[in-house]
């Protein structure tokens, strides 16, 4: 049983930038707490320090301005969902936070946290218990990958539903830390690596979401899961085309990082499936099988580049 | 430390809470506010759901000093004082509720959705409650309930027919303990919260099998606040439900044979030193050859290796062979004109009931213990309890208090069970123990992973001449019900068909794994599975309807089977016909578009163990009565309300035979001390037995009553008639009204008693193996569901359930409806998304994240039939209805993917990749 030492609410970025600072060997963020609360029963998550950033007003809601739509990180999946906005110019980013969890979850899960969730695996997301009994993965310490025996890698799987599709969108995210504000695309915010997913100093904040409004997408959006609620992703698949028919193809639950690859319209579809099954080190750490997600990747991409040609 | 300040339904608490608190933590044990439940602790069942500042907030994922300055609505600040809000009216009138342990999360969760949208579609609600998990309902009824509550709130009014007449069986009543379960005041075993209690946490074995070397508990014993450690060797004594199993000590002596079984105990202050105690404990292990699978543990156990238990059999893990055998099956498969034998593979599946296992411990002054527990069987465990303990039977009292669901999960004695009662006598201190999601994982008692071969013959003209099955079942490391497991495996076999050739072989190995037992269906669910999936394909291959070809294979009422089931009411055909004809079948089967289909299948199930599990003449149920002054009448009965109503069931046929309204009657159930004994909720067997029971305690109560009457009167006891709460006699000179009755009738003797009790005729041959199955009745029912397949990704989507189940007569046709739409719906799952997952001994889904019960989302629109073929022994014409309708589900998805796709299913859970080889194999087409 971990024990929590200091529990800060903050109301603003500042208050909490500072106490990052005072509490930079152990602590963590926490927004709607969904996901590091679930870290936290299985011991993944054991800092001594949570600072609640919930509370910081600035941080929530959704408006457009210069032709670009900034989302607050702490806007819940709930609001995203039901956004007259967003529902508007991307209902497929609507769709995707509708698609995270229950509908109870996405009450107090935050966008922000959604593209920061912790990464899964079949060996990684158990209690301690478990994992003691199996010596530990390498994410929490071990030698090893115990899904695949690599002593070098760890596999665990992105999960984010949002950030595929805020990938096909070309979203930018803003980052503070002590040093001040800056803004750089989402995908810059990760580092396909399954023991640290992110390339984010952990006393930085996601700040801001924002999406350029200026070029009409259409997008494909499906989510691979057993059950319509509660269930993580096997394979989410964003796909987008613009204007001028460059697509964008964003999966997330089929590697470490998103696999975001960049292409035509009226490309070969064979061809860029096996770009994306290259670029995906999908390996056996789900409910289902690699085999099988691995064939998905295939039938979602067909599926996708079919539905975006018919589109208008 | 955190210091906090909470409104909690408007009232101000200041706390101080550990940093790390959950605020459902702190809602229940520091504020006592325990109708908010805990039934996961990852978000994923929803039985926590509270309102913070209005909106939901899963209590269990939210820090409590994060709800600093908030205001909370738990389910307790929902009614205005006795005035329920309408939803939870609804819900109560609907029968949405039935172990009511996801109510209270389910009412906050619909109450914040109906705010937002106040004109709702049924998809809407559906998509509002998939983050509460139901493991009863099938959802149907809290559909209805909040559909309605909607209309309510619009401000028309919804009509719910009045079904309130002159009798009472066979009116829709909500149960008895609805408008508790709804408010949150019912308590739960975990919800009792003893005064000066300490908190128990296990050492859980590591290791699938391995030897105990060494157990040092020195540093966990010195911790400030630990009171005890306690190991093995402190309780010797062995116990099982079963007499002839008797193969399982509370806690691990000398070897480890599954993960999870417990080996050491502590009891502390509080629930974290207890768990930083556990994990001081150093326990020295040397690795034993494990056994994981059947085919492992059919193998002769190696001269250097151990078995799992002495009593292993054959030189292999072998726990029981069963057998039996009509006619000569070989000949019959050469002889018969049409047969099919194929080879099927079952996964495990575990009961999921949405409250944990969970109990109080107290021992008085005098030495005598009162174990408060969530148990099906308190009988058995009142037992085992004094057997382990070495106690004598006297000084042992279980109590049942509201039970969050079984399904057969709570129906054997469990090792925490008895190591909670042991420590509360040695260290003289009330002890609580609820276990986490993943121990009840760990705990199982699931259905069997099974491996079968059933071949089935049959005449030129469809009738079944002869089935032969070889069944393996994989028992995991202890016996448990294993032994009837193995038996039922086979035997079930010999209904709903007539079949004279008949034979199996059926064996249950130990693995290193949790132990298996009995869950809903017991024993029956996968062979019908076989059954009903290879006559589909005969059918085929005869080129008869489905439908037609089970019609014509039905055995009659009145009958005996090949191996002298004595089948007496039989609603079989009733049920076959009548899903044939709501679900349209004639219009859509063969001929609806590729990846679209429909299926059939069949079922039926015992209504009652006609004998009980440990032999004596004892009743199977005995139910005692009592009437005093103030008109009250009280049954005292055994019988375990697990959710399924069995406390209602018992009122209302009292209340019929007195002619009184059900508010007059108080049920006192499963308590050891004052209720006499009844065996248990298993085998469907509480309607029939207890409900009998309760029938001929009322009969005698009436009588007694009428016979004082007349005493006092000078009146002739024939010339009296007791109807309505009112004795009149036939000339209308006596007149008098339920409390003047009474008066009567208590003249001179005082408060009046009565007993009623069940025994089952005697049934069955004289062969070995006869008793295995018998049942004073059986149930009957049939299934056809409809499902779309997306050819693409092999991903089922069952769009309708069209079952009706023969359960004799519905003494509350709102009970039982919820009884088979949570049975189809609990098949559902098994059908479709339900494993338990292994690697080397491990269950790697021990959680309700990845172990995929289904959602609202994923339960399709059940359209429910009610047979009632009038049993002539069942009381009222009952009989069971809380198992049997499980049977034909499963099997039917599986047959309506065949129609809709081309693929046969032979193993569960139905894989979405097992249907993609199948359609590549046939080319995508039917
Ligand atoms: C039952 C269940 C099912 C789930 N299913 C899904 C699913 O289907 N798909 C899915 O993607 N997720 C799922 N989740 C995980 C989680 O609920 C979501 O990802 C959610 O969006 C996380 O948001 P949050 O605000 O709760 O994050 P938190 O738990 O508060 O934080 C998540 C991580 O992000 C960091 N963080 C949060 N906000 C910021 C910020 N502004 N700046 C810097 N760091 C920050 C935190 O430190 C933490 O590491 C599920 C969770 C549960 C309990
Ligand atoms: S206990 Fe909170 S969701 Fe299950
Ligand atoms: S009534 Fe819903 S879980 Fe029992």
């Amino acid at each position: 049983m971990i024990s929590t030492v200091n529990y800060f609410n903050v109301k603003t970025c500042e208050e909490a930038i500072q106490l990052a600072h005072d509490h930079a060997d152990d602590f963590c963020w926490i927004a709607g707490g969904t996901d590091v609360m679930l870290n936290r029963q299985q011991e993944n998550n054991t800092a001594a320090c949570l600072i609640d950033i919930g509370d910081i007003g600035e941080l929530r809601g959704i408006a457009v301005h210069d032709n670009k739509m900034r989302i607050g990180s702490l806007t819940t999946l709930h609001d995203v969902g039901k956004n007259e906005l967003i529902l508007q110019g991307f209902p497929t980013l609507a769709q995707a936070a509708k698609s995270v969890a229950s509908p109870l979850v996405r009450y107090s899960a935050t966008i922000g946290g959604n593209l920061l969730v912790e990464n899964r695996c079949i060996s990684y997301n158990q209690s301690e218990f478990w994992k003691e009994a199996v010596n530990h993965c390498m994410k929490i310490g071990g030698e090893k990958c115990l899904v695949t025996g690599s002593l070098k890698h760890c596999f665990s799987q992105f999960v984010s539903d949002t950030a595929p599709v805020l990938l096909c969108l070309n979203a930018e995210v803003q980052i503070l830390d002590k040093n001040g504000s800056r803004i750089l695309p989402l995908q810059e915010m990760y580092s396909g690596v399954g023991l640290s997913p992110r390339r984010l100093d952990k006393q930085a904040l996601l700040t801001d979401i924002f999406i350029p409004m200026s070029k009409p997408h259409k997008i494909y959006f499906r989510k691979l899961t057993r059950r319509k609620a509660v269930d993580f992703t096997s394979l989410t698949c964003a796909i987008s085309a613009d204007e001028a028919k460059n697509i964008t193809l964003a999966l997330s639950g089929v590697h470490p990082g998103p696999v975001m690859l960049q292409d035509m319209l009226d490309c070969d579809a064979e061809t860029l499936v096996k770009r994306a099954l290259k670029a995906s080190k999908t390996v056996d750490n789900d409910m289902y099988s690699r085999t099988y997600r691995r064939k998905m990747i295939g039938v979602f991409i067909r599926e996708g580049l079919q539905m975006l040609k018919k589109l208008p | 430390m955190k210091e906090l300040h909470l409104i909690v339904n408007g009232r101000e608490h200041r706390l101080l809470v550990d940093a790390g608190a959950t605020l459902a933590k702190v809602l229940r044990e520091k504020l006592g506010l325990t109708g908010t439940k805990i039934g996961c602790e990852q978000g994923s069942c929803g039985a926590c759901t509270v309102l913070a500042d209005e909106r939901p907030a899963l209590s269990c994922l939210t820090p409590a000093p994060a709800c600093d300055g908030q205001s909370i609505t738990t389910i307790e600040g929902v009614a205005q004082g006795r005035v329920l809000h309408p939803l939870q009216e609804e819900m109560v009138r609907h029968g949405a509720i039935q172990c009511g342990f996801c109510t209270p999360g389910m009412v906050m969760s619909a109450i914040a959705f109906l705010k937002e949208n106040a004109h709702p579609t049924k998809n809407e609600i559906r998509e509002a409650i998939s983050g509460n998990l139901c493991r009863c309902t099938g959802y149907k009824k809290i559909i209805a309930a909040i559909e309605a509550t909607a209309i309510r709130l619009q401000g028309k009014t919804t009509v719910m027919p009045d079904k309130s007449g002159n009798s009472m069986v066979g009116t829709a009543q909500p149960l008895i303990d609805a408008r508790k379960k709804v408010t949150g005041s019912a308590k739960f075993a975990d919800d009792l919260q003893e005064k000066d209690s300490l908190q128990c946490r296990f050492l859980r074995s590591p290791h699938a099998h391995a030897r105990i070397k060494s157990i040092d508990k020195s540093t966990a014993e010195k911790i400030a606040g630990v009171r005890y450690v306690l190991t093995g060797e402190e309780l010797p004594e062995k116990f099982g439900v079963l007499p002839i199993s008797q193969d399982q000590t509370a806690l691990a002596i000398d070897k480890v044979i599954y993960i999870g079984e417990i080996v050491a105990a502590v009891a502390a202050d509080s629930m974290e030193i207890a768990e930083n105690a556990v994990r001081a404990i150093e326990v020295e292990y040397e690795l034993l050859k494990p056994f994981y699978t059947i085919a492992d543990s059919l193998e002769k156990v190696g001269k250097t290796d151990d078995a799992i238990h002495p009593h292993c059999r054959e030189g292999a893990n072998i726990h029981k062979r069963a057998s039996l055998r009509f006619g000569d099956q070989q000949a019959g498969l050469q002889k018969a004109a049409c047969k099919i034998e194929r080879s099927f593979e079952f996964s495990g599946v575990t009961h999921a009931f949405t409250e944990p296992h969970a109990c109080t411990a107290v021992c008085d002054a005098e030495g005598k213990l009162t174990l408060t527990t969530a148990t099906q069987v308190p009988h058995y465990l009142h037992r085992a309890v004094a057997k382990v303990l070495q106690l004598p039977l006297e000084d042992v009292r279980i109590i049942k208090p509201c039970l969050g669901g079984g399904f057969g999960g709570k129906g054997d004695p469990f090792a925490h069970e008895i190591i909670a009662a042991h420590l509360a006598r040695k260290l003289a201190r009330p002890i609580r123990i609820v276990l986490s999601r993943e121990e009840v994982f760990l705990t199982n008692h699931g259905r069997h992973p099974t491996e079968m071969k059933l071949a089935i013959g049959t005449d030129s003209e469809g009738k079944l001449s002869v089935l032969d099955a070889d069944i393996y079942i994989d028992g995991g490391a202890i016996g448990s019900f294993g032994v009837v497991t193995t038996y039922y495996n086979g035997v079930l076999l010999q209904a709903p068909y007539k079949i004279d050739n008949i034979g199996f072989d059926s064996c249950r190995v130990y693995t290193n794994k949790p132990p298996c037992g009995a869950m809903r269906g017991h024993g029956a669910v996968n062979p019908r599975f076989a059954v009903e999936t290879v006559l589909d394909e005969l059918a085929e291959e005869l080129a008869m309807d489905p439908c037609d070809l089970r019609l014509k294979n039905f055995l009659p009422a009145n009958c005996l089977t090949v191996g002298q089931y004595r089948i007496t009411s039989n609603g079989s055909r009733e049920a076959l016909t009548a899903v044939r004809q709501s679900s349209g079948w004639d219009h859509k089967f063969k001929k609806l578009p590729f990846g679209e289909g429909v299926g059939v299948a069949c079922g039926f199930f015992i209504s009652g163990s006609a004998l009980p599990i440990i032999w004596n003449k004892y009743p199977q149920s005995v139910v005692h009565m009592k009437i005093d002054f103030d008109g009250r009448v009280v049954i005292y009965s055994g019988a375990s309300d697990i959710g399924q109503g069995s406390d209602t069931m018992l009122a209302m046929i009292v209340a019929e035979v007195l002619g009184i309204p059900l508010k007059s009657i108080h049920v006192h159930a499963a308590d050891t001390l004052f209720t006499p004994v009844d065996l248990g909720s298993y085998s469907s067997r509480v309607t029939f037995m207890a409900g009998n029971a309760a029938k001929m305690a009322a009969e005698n109560l009436r009588a007694d009553i009428l016979a004082g009457v007349a005493a006092e009167t000078g009146e002739a006891v024939e010339r009296l008639d007791l109807q309505h709460g009112k004795i009149s006699s036939k000339d209308g000179k006596i007149a008098l009204d339920w409390l003047e009755t009474i008066a009567h009738a208590t003249a001179n003797r005082g408060a009046l008693n009565a007993t009623g009790y069940y025994i089952s005729p005697k049934l069955g041959g004289d062969f070995k193996g006869a008793g295995a199955g018998l049942s004073p009745s059986y149930s009957f029912g049939a299934v056809i569901t409809q499902v779309r397949v997306d050819s693409m990704t092999g991903q089922v989507e069952v769009s309708d359930i069209w079952g009706a189940h023969d359960l004799g007569k519905a003494i509350n046709p709102l009970a039982a409806e919820g009884q088979l739409e949570g049975s189809w719906h609990m098949g559902l799952g098994q059908a479709l998304s339900e494993s338990m997952r292994f690697d080397n001994g491990h269950i790697t889904n021990a959680n309700f994240i990845n172990y995929r019960i289904p959602t609202s989302l994923d339960t399709p629109e059940i359209h429910t039939k009610i047979i009632e073929s009038i049993d002539p022994e069942g009381p009222f014409g009952a009989k069971e209805c809380g198992e049997g309708a499980l049977h034909p589900v499963i099997p039917a998805v599986a047959n309506a993917i065949y129609d809709a796709v081309g693929v046969r299913i032979r193993k569960l859970p139905i894989s979405p990749e097992e249907i993609l080889t199948g359609t590549a194999q046939n080319g995508g087409v039917k």
